[in-house]
C-alpha cells in the first residue's frame, strides 16, 4: 500500500510538469481568423492602437473596445504575408500601430502568440 | 439502401467493457463520419497530391510499415519528395521512408529544415477516440503536441495539412494547400473517433492458453511487468488508482531516444535527437495504446524496434530503467522491470491475443454493418473488404506468436468465406459463415 501511494505521488509529481500544448511550429502558417479551435473562440481580432512604452506589449482595437496586450518571451510572433511568401516568425518590431493582428492569450494577459498582419 | 432491421444485430460484443472516455464515440455509419471518411481518403487539400489516408492505410491498420510501403507504385503520392522537385530538399527523406516507413516532422520550427527535424514513424489512427484525453487536455501524435490551434484531434489535419500535403516548403494557404474548413474538420474528426476499438477493456478477461494467461498476470503485477499502470487495461491512459481520476492519456520520457543501435541512425542517414514534448522539447513521449499494437508494428515514435517481443523486453534494458520514466518505477517499487525470457515472450503472447480478439471485434462489427445494406449498395463490398483486413491481422497475429493455431485456421476460413462472398451476386450466406468462424475463433482463445 505504502509502495501503491508512492507511485502515485511520485507519477503525480512528473505529471503535472507535463502541460498540454498545441503544435507551435504549424501555427505559424496558419493566417489570421483561421487557427482551428481558436480563431472566433478564444483569441481577439483587431488593429493596433498604440504600442506600449514601458513594458513588451501593445494596445488594440477590438469591436470599438480596447484590449491590452502584452507579450514576454514565451510569445511567438509570427507574421502573416497572406499569398505573397511564407509566413515568418516576427519580433516585437514587427507590431506596428495600424497593422491588423490576431492574438491568442493566456488568462495573465501575456500573448501565447501574436500573428500580424505584413506590411504592404 | 441501409436496411434497418438488421441494425438490431449490431450490438455490441460481451467483453466486459467499461468506459473512460469523456467524448461519446460516434456510430460508424454516421453521415458525418462518412463524409470524414470521403475526406480522409481522398481530399488533397489543394495540396501535392497526398491524402490522410495515404499515410494512414486501411488495409495497413490506418498506418503505414515498410513493407506496405514496399508494395506501392512510384508514383504514389507518398512518394511526392522523389516526383515533385520543390520537394526534392528536406520535405521527407526517400532512403528512411522507403526503409523504415519515417517521415519528416519539423515539431520545433520550420526555419532551418537541413537541421532541425525529426524522423518519425505514422501512429495508426485506432482507438483515438478512448486514448487521446488527458486531465491536462488532449494529447495528439507522437509526443502528445501534434495539433495546432487549440491541439485538439478536431484540429489536428489543419497541422497535417501544413507540414505534409504543401506543393511547395513556402507552405503559403491558398498557393501550396487549402487549409480544411469547420465543416470538414468537425467530419475528419467524427471519422477518426469512430475508427477501431471505442471502449477500454477490462482485464483480467478469461484466457484458455496457460502462457497467454501468465502474461496477463504479469502485465497486471504491479511487482513484475509493472505495464498496467502507465497501459490501463492494455490502453493508452494512466490506471487512475494510481494515478487519479481522469488522469488519462499522460506523456513520459522513457529513453526510446537513448537506445544503441537504432535503425535509423545505422543507415548513416540524418536522424537528429528527438526532444518530443514542446519546444524546445523536454524528452516526453505519449502513451499508445497496447490492444492495438500487435498489428501495427514498427515501435515506437522511432520505428526503432521491429518486433512485439523486442517492444516488450526494451523494459529490461537499461534504456528504459536509466530513464525519468525508469527511475520513477525503480523509487516507487524498489527495483527496475527485470522479465527473463518466458516471462517477455508471455506478456507479448498475451498483448497478441487480446490484439486478435480486437480485430475479431471489429471484423464482426464490420460484417454486421455489412449485411445491413443491400448487396447492390457498393458499401457493403466495402465494408466486407475491410473486415478481411482485420481477419487478416488476427491470422498473422496469432501465426506469429504461434499461438491458438486451431483459432488462426478458423479465422483464415472466414477469410476464405469472405472471398467468396465478394464474388457474389448474393453474398449474406457467406458474410454468415465467416461470423460463424469468427465465433468459433473466440471461443477457442477466451474462457
Amino acid at each position: 500500500m505504502i509502495k501503491m501511494l508512492t507511485i502515485s505521488i511520485l507519477m503525480l509529481t512528473v505529471v503535472a510538469l507535463s502541460n498540454a500544448s498545441a503544435h507551435p511550429a504549424t501555427e505559424r502558417y496558419i493566417p489570421i481568423g483561421k487557427s482551428p479551435g481558436i480563431s472566433g473562440v478564444k483569441s481577439y481580432v483587431g488593429k493596433i492602437r498604440s504600442v506600449h512604452d514601458t513594458e513588451s506589449g501593445f494596445a488594440m482595437t477590438v469591436e470599438n473596445a480596447t484590449t491590452e496586450v502584452r507579450i514576454d518571451e514565451t510569445t511567438m510572433i509570427y507574421v502573416d504575408t497572406g499569398s505573397r511568401s511564407s509566413n515568418r516568425i516576427g519580433t516585437e518590431e514587427d507590431c506596428e500601430v495600424g497593422r491588423t493582428v490576431e492574438v491568442y492569450l493566456h488568462d495573465s494577459g501575456v500573448a501565447y502568440w501574436v500573428k500580424i498582419e505584413a506590411s504592404r | 439502401m441501409f436496411r434497418l432491421r438488421h441494425c438490431l444485430w449490431i450490438v455490441p460484443v460481451a467483453l466486459g467493457l467499461v468506459s473512460c472516455q469523456t467524448t461519446p464515440p460516434p456510430a460508424p455509419e454516421d453521415p458525418l463520419v462518412l463524409k470524414g471518411e470521403e475526406i480522409f481518403f481522398n481530399e488533397t487539400f489543394s495540396g501535392n497530391g497526398r491524402t490522410c489516408g495515404t499515410c494512414h492505410r486501411a488495409e495497413d491498420n490506418f498506418g503505414l510499415t515498410p513493407a506496405f510501403i514496399a508494395t506501392l507504385p512510384d508514383d504514389d503520392a507518398l512518394f511526392v519528395a522523389e516526383t515533385n522537385r520543390d520537394l526534392a530538399n528536406n520535405f521527407e527523406n526517400p532512403t528512411l521512408m522507403r526503409k523504415l516507413a519515417l517521415i519528416v516532422e519539423n515539431q520545433d520550427g520550420f526555419d532551418d529544415l537541413g537541421n532541425n527535424f525529426n524522423m518519425r514513424g505514422i501512429p495508426h489512427t485506432l482507438a483515438l477516440n478512448n486514448s487521446i484525453d488527458s486531465r491536462d487536455g488532449p494529447r495528439t501524435g507522437w509526443s502528445g503536441d501534434g495539433a495546432p490551434g487549440d491541439g485538439s484531434l478536431r484540429s489536428f489535419a489543419v497541422g497535417a495539412v501544413v507540414q505534409h500535403f504543401p506543393k511547395s516548403l513556402n507552405r503559403v494557404d491558398g498557393v501550396d494547400f487549402r487549409l480544411p474548413t469547420d465543416e470538414e474538420l468537425d467530419a475528419l474528426e467524427a471519422f477518426q473517433r469512430s475508427l477501431g476499438r471505442r471502449e477500454d477493456l477490462s482485464l483480467p478477461i478469461g484466457l484458455s492458453d496457460e502462457t497467454v494467461a501468465r502474461g496477463q498476470e504479469i502485465f497486471l503485477d504491479n511487482t513484475m511487468g509493472k505495464c498496467n499502470a502507465c497501459h490501463f487495461n492494455a490502453g493508452a491512459n494512466a490506471d487512475p488508482n494510481l494515478l487519479g481520476p481522469n488522469a488519462g492519456n499522460l506523456n513520459f520520457n522513457t529513453g526510446v531516444e537513448a537506445l544503441p543501435d537504432q535503425p535509423a541512425d545505422l543507415t548513416g542517414e540524418k536522424n537528429p535527437p528527438d526532444d518530443g514534448f514542446g519546444n524546445p522539447g523536454n524528452g516526453e513521449f505519449n502513451t499508445p495504446t497496447l490492444v492495438e499494437a500487435a498489428d501495427t508494428g514498427p515501435f515506437f515514435h522511432n520505428n526503432s524496434v521491429e518486433t512485439l517481443e523486442a517492444a516488450v523486453a526494451f523494459y529490461n534494458g537499461d534504456a528504459f530503467n536509466d530513464s525519468p520514466a525508469g527511475r520513477l518505477i525503480i523509487g516507487a517499487t524498489g527495483s527496475g522491470i527485470n522479465l527473463d525470457a518466458t516471462q517477455v515472450v508471455a506478456v507479448a503472447a498475451f498483448l497478441r491475443v487480446i490484439n486478435a480478439l480486437e480485430n475479431l471485434r471489429a471484423g464482426r462489427e464490420l460484417l454486421m454493418t455489412a449485411v445491413a445494406y443491400e448487396p447492390s449498395n457498393p458499401r457493403q463490398a466495402v465494408l466486407i473488404r475491410r473486415a478481411s483486413f482485420e481477419l487478416e491481422d488476427a491470422s498473422q497475429v496469432l501465426r506469429g506468436g504461434g499461438l491458438h493455431p486451431g483459432a488462426a485456421a478458423e479465422v483464415e476460413s472466414a477469410m476464405s468465406a469472405l472471398a467468396d462472398a465478394l464474388g457474389s451476386a448474393d453474398p449474406e450466406s457467406d458474410v454468415r459463415l465467416a461470423l460463424r468462424r469468427i465465433t468459433s475463433a473466440r471461443s477457442a482463445m477466451e474462457t
